[in-house]
């Protein structure tokens, strides 16, 4: 549960700054703040309920949907890559920094960062490159 | 003698009803060696990854007599099966330095000890070049000599002779049997499981089929034929 939880942190993180950027610009703090957790939210009920791989590998080959079928399925393809990457690329941080916020900690951070976008840049290549292939 | 990893009743599912990890339990003493062996997807990497305790588990993982925290898995090195994960930093050198930096030692001498330490390992003349440049086989290493650096008691190894080339495999190999560290390796390359292990444990379906010296499990074609591994 609290597993779960915590996967808010980062939606909540930028409701929060959103809402005190626009206090510290002197500004009214807008119902920003709320619709960026209620967006979060709905998009979250959308993907975990909508039976989404029925509905995207339904539409025939002559279907008007194929192509926004295709695209919804690559999307999600590339979705799950960013995810995987991005889970890998913590795990190694974890482990050859395993003291947070010590020497080292957010230099390497850094570099972490710049390697994960690298990878996911090669991984898109090749997924670019199997389509050119097989289409 | 106290125990370097002790795992009993180890039990993990994906998906909370099929469990790929059945109940598995084995110990590591001191500057023993244990291989895992097992077909593709016969759960050793799983088993790894919940020893570490990076997938949730249910079941008893205690390192050197302490149940398994933070603080205990620093005495762990692991080596994943890709290097390309574990290696991100703009060098080689600020890779293998990087868990001594981030344990307070001054930056100039956790290089000079990486530097020693990837000469050791024949990779001192690419300790300037990122790891992207560097072969498959230097890469492993590479990684080894990360997870070494920090002089871990217990050296974890997922497939670390893994699409590597005879040659590497071999060198890769030699390195290994000079570490004096506890082993645990996941593989299914009964030659690298001979050569560098005293004792192995075979699974198969998440589950341990068979657990002995190496010599008595690797002598058994039947043994093996059941677990898939010939």
């Amino acid at each position: 549960m609290m597993r779960r939880l915590w996967r808010w942190g980062p939606i909540v993180v930028l409701a929060a700054a959103l809402a005190l950027l626009q206090w510290l610009s002197g500004g009214r703090v807008t119902g920003l703040w709320w619709q960026t957790v209620a967006v979060a939210v709905a998009v979250a009920c959308a993907v975990g309920l909508a039976p989404w791989s029925r509905w995207l590998f339904r539409p025939h080959t002559r279907s008007p949907w194929l192509e926004l079928s295709l695209f919804a399925s690559l999307v999600r393809h590339f979705a799950l890559l960013l995810q995987a990457e991005a889970r890998r690329a913590l795990l190694a941080h974890r482990l050859a920094a395993p003291l947070r916020y010590r020497s080292g900690w957010f230099d390497s951070l850094r570099w972490l960062l710049i390697a994960y976008f690298r990878r996911v840049w090669i991984r898109a290549e090749r997924m670019y490159a199997s389509l050119l292939v097989r289409l | 003698m106290t125990s370097v990893l002790e795992v009993e009743n180890l039990r993990f599912s994906f998906d909370g009803r099929t469990e790929v990890i059945r109940g598995v339990s084995f110990e590591v003493r001191p500057a023993d060696s244990l291989a895992i062996l097992g077909a593709s997807g016969a759960g050793k990497s799983t088993l790894l990854w919940c020893v570490l305790g990076l997938l949730p588990a249910r079941g008893t993982v205690r390192i050197l007599g302490a149940p398994r925290t933070r603080a205990s898995l620093r005495h762990v090195g692991v080596v994943f099966q890709n290097p390309e994960d574990q290696l991100f930093m703009p060098r080689l050198l600020d890779d293998v330095a990087l868990p001594l930096i981030n344990r307070g030692v001054e930056v100039e001498q956790a290089r000079t000890r990486a530097l020693s330490l990837l000469e050791r390992l024949g990779l001192a003349g690419a300790c300037h070049r990122p790891a992207s440049q560097l072969s498959l086989g230097e890469r492993k290493k590479a990684a080894i000599a990360a997870a070494l650096i920090a002089s871990p008691q217990l050296l974890l190894l997922d497939e670390p002779t893994a699409e590597l080339d005879r040659r590497s495999a071999r060198s890769l190999t030699q390195e290994l049997l000079a570490l004096p560290m506890s082993l645990v390796l996941a593989t299914h390359d009964l030659e690298l499981a001979r050569t560098v292990c005293r004792r192995a444990l075979v699974l198969r379906s998440g589950a341990v089929m068979a657990e002995g010296t190496v010599c008595r499990i690797l002598d058994d074609p039947a043994l093996l034929e059941r677990a898939e591994l010939i």
